[in-house]
């Protein structure tokens, strides 16, 4: 039976790239299609219509999808997860020669780099210059998400003093370097390949915001999995074992050659094997940073759909106006995360599988054993844990702190006239 | 006279279509071609519809922007040529959009954007509707809340739920919606205890 997949040309569409390129897909009795688009709203589209019958989605999408947040409600579901991490945020070359003189740079923490924007940011406000401009992927990505829990950790009162657009990831480098945008969130190799066009500076990557978040999903329709369960099983175990191949660092040269192709990323092999072999370039001079984790493909329980996640989501979309208040996150995070199918799909391989739904994130800083699985570094850049059972409180002393923020913000300048 | 914005890099066919749009009676207030022009200026030139390739990478800046528009949103009309007649029709069945294939009559742009718009200001009104639907429901469900807490722990009756949630609202200048679910959140976290008595307390 042919299947048809989409995905956006990005490093961590890697497991399907790989999956068909190694024949684990024609192993598991697939013929799978796959189908490169140029935005997210044309997979959305094929989506819908059906034209294919799933694709590799942000891991927050299918969840701003099925509750119809920028358009009408799809019927959207995931019981696999793809990929961890694989995000940077880069600026460009001005606004970090900005950030460099207030000094704040200079120990190289990702702290740093939050320190350093508020400090610029201020200033900039001080002198009434206009707002800098950061762009992510989509309204409702996780791009979206770190930019925003990245700047309000660092106190910016990013409503106020930031603009946010969208901007298709090939576009990020030249955007930064035609002065359009001072700052993005995008995944690789898009940062890289900035870097490499001197248009912009890593000065962080989606890992510092948060350890080992969800990036992107196999998304399908619901209809379609109810009516095609036993190839949805097939499809998602070929999938798994790519994965694992995938993830191992012997084989990450040979990920990069297979992405740089013409007909799948097509850019050059050596800037997509930056982030894949687990680096973070800096200006020329400096080495690069080491972050082996820089993708996540299989290890740390990455394949699995934690409602944890789901509702973390929904709680940053309600934290920034996407969602109202009212609604249950646990509710809407169940309706379109199904462990339970990927249960089903890691008892057809004979692998474990976790035997909770939820777990607690931002707990904790170095990798650690349950249940005989490894779990991998889980902390936000501001130390805050996410208690999995209090979502909702969670989400109320987030908002909080995000009142202060803007009340400090407006009464500063005053204070300061008053001096 | 509808307000058009096309959205096209390739120089051929905005002009083919610019030509057929301006035949038919339509106002083109812009051909942008690049992220910056999109940023700049469809949320300024208010557009009554945004006319864009199927396969234009600057349909989530699009989406974005009119996400963000001041004014009430416009639907996204796109067009594609004949190699992608199935997705055409499949987007027409499902009633994603209008498209246009890039052989078209200038007659038909004009059937097709007519189409569009009246379709869109139907969904817009539809969708209006249902979301007034679904914000009566979830007051009415949240004053019956209020209502139940504060016959509980207040002993209140109906009728004296009613007044008391408008008294609150307006000693505190604020909508009977807001005052119901402050009395929510208070109440709710009271532990059990027996209910009070009539005449303990008005």
């Amino acid at each position: 039976m042919t299947v048809r997949l989409s995905f956006v040309p990005l490093t961590d569409a890697a497991p399907l790239i790989a999956a068909r390129e190694l024949g684990y897909f024609r192993r598991h009795g697939l013929d799978v299609e796959l189908s490169r688009e140029t935005s997210w709203a044309s997979v959305r589209d094929k989506m819908q219509t059906g034209m294919v019958d799933g694709s590799l989605l942000l891991a927050s999408m299918p969840l701003s999808l099925s509750l119809g947040i920028t358009h009408g409600r799809i019927d959207i579901v995931t019981g696999l997860v793809l990929s961890l991490n694989g995000n940077g945020i880069t600026v460009s070359r001005t606004l970090y020669k900005d950030m460099e003189l207030t000094g704040l740079l200079a120990d190289g923490s990702p702290a740093g780099a939050g320190q350093a924007l508020k400090a610029l940011i201020d200033h900039r406000r001080a002198l009434g210059k206009p707002r800098l401009c950061f762009a992510s992927v989509y309204l409702t990505s996780t791009h979206y998400y770190l930019l925003r829990y990245w700047m309000a950790a660092a106190g910016i009162n990013a409503d106020a003093d930031v603009r946010f657009v969208v901007i298709p990831p090939p576009r990020m480098a030249e955007s930064l370097d035609s002065g359009l945008i001072d700052g993005c969130c995008v995944g690789e190799p898009w940062n890289h390949r900035a870097v490499h066009e001197g248009a912009g500076h890593i000065v962080l990557a989606g890992y510092d915001v948060w350890n080992n978040a969800p990036e992107k999903v196999l998304a399908v329709r619901r209809d379609w999995l109810e009516s095609n369960r036993s190839t949805y099983v097939d499809l998602t175990a070929a999938l798994i074992e790519a994965a694992a191949w995938i993830d191992l660092a012997e084989n990450r040269r040979e990920v990069a050659s297979m992405l740089a192709q013409q007909h799948y990323l097509n850019v050059p092999e050596d800037i997509v094997a930056c982030s894949l072999t687990g680096q973070m370039l800096g200006e020329t001079s400096t080495p690069a940073r080491q972050i082996p984790d820089f993708h996540v493909f299989s290890r740390y329980t990455a394949n699995f759909p934690w409602l944890s996640h789901a509702e973390w989501f929904l709680t940053q979309m309600i934290r920034w106006g996407h969602l109202a208040q009212g609604i249950d996150i646990r509710g809407a995070a169940a309706g379109v995360y199904l462990p339970d199918v990927y249960r089903q799909s890691a008892a057809a391989l004979g692998i474990a599988a976790p035997t909770v739904n939820h777990k607690s994130e931002g707990t904790h800083s170095l990798t650690r054993m349950l249940d005989g699985v490894a779990h991998g570094p889980n902390l936000f850049i501001d130390n805050a844990p996410y208690d999995c059972e209090r979502p909702h409180e969670y989400l109320v002393r987030q908002q909080e702190a995000d009142r202060l923020t803007g009340r400090r913000e407006r009464i500063g300048p005053v204070v300061h006239a008053m001096r | 006279m509808l307000r058009i914005i096309l959205v096209d890099h390739v120089a051929e066919r905005a002009d083919f279509l610019r030509q057929a749009l301006d035949q038919q009676g339509y106002q083109v207030v812009a051909v942008l071609s690049s992220s910056q022009e999109i940023l700049d200026r469809v949320d300024i030139l208010a557009p009554d519809v945004i006319l864009t390739d199927m396969q234009s990478p600057d349909r989530d800046t699009i989406e974005d922007v009119r996400y963000l528009m001041q004014r009430r949103p416009c639907p996204v009309v796109m067009y594609a040529g004949k190699k992608d007649s199935e997705s055409i029709t499949r987007a027409i069945d499902a009633g994603v959009s209008a498209y246009v294939t890039d052989d078209i009559s200038a007659e038909d742009v004009k059937s097709v954007l007519d189409l569009a718009s009246a379709r869109f200001r139907l969904f817009k009104a539809m969708s209006d509707e249902l979301q007034a639907a679904r914000q009566k429901l979830e007051e009415r469900k949240q004053f019956d809340r209020a209502k139940s807490l504060l016959m509980k722990h207040h002993g209140l009756d109906e009728s004296s739920v009613h007044r008391t949630l408008q008294q609150i609202a307006m000693n505190q200048r604020i909508s009977l919606s807001e005052a119901t679910n402050n009395v929510i959140a208070m109440l709710a976290v009271l532990p059990d205890k027996e209910p009070r008595r009539g005449g303990s307390k008005s």
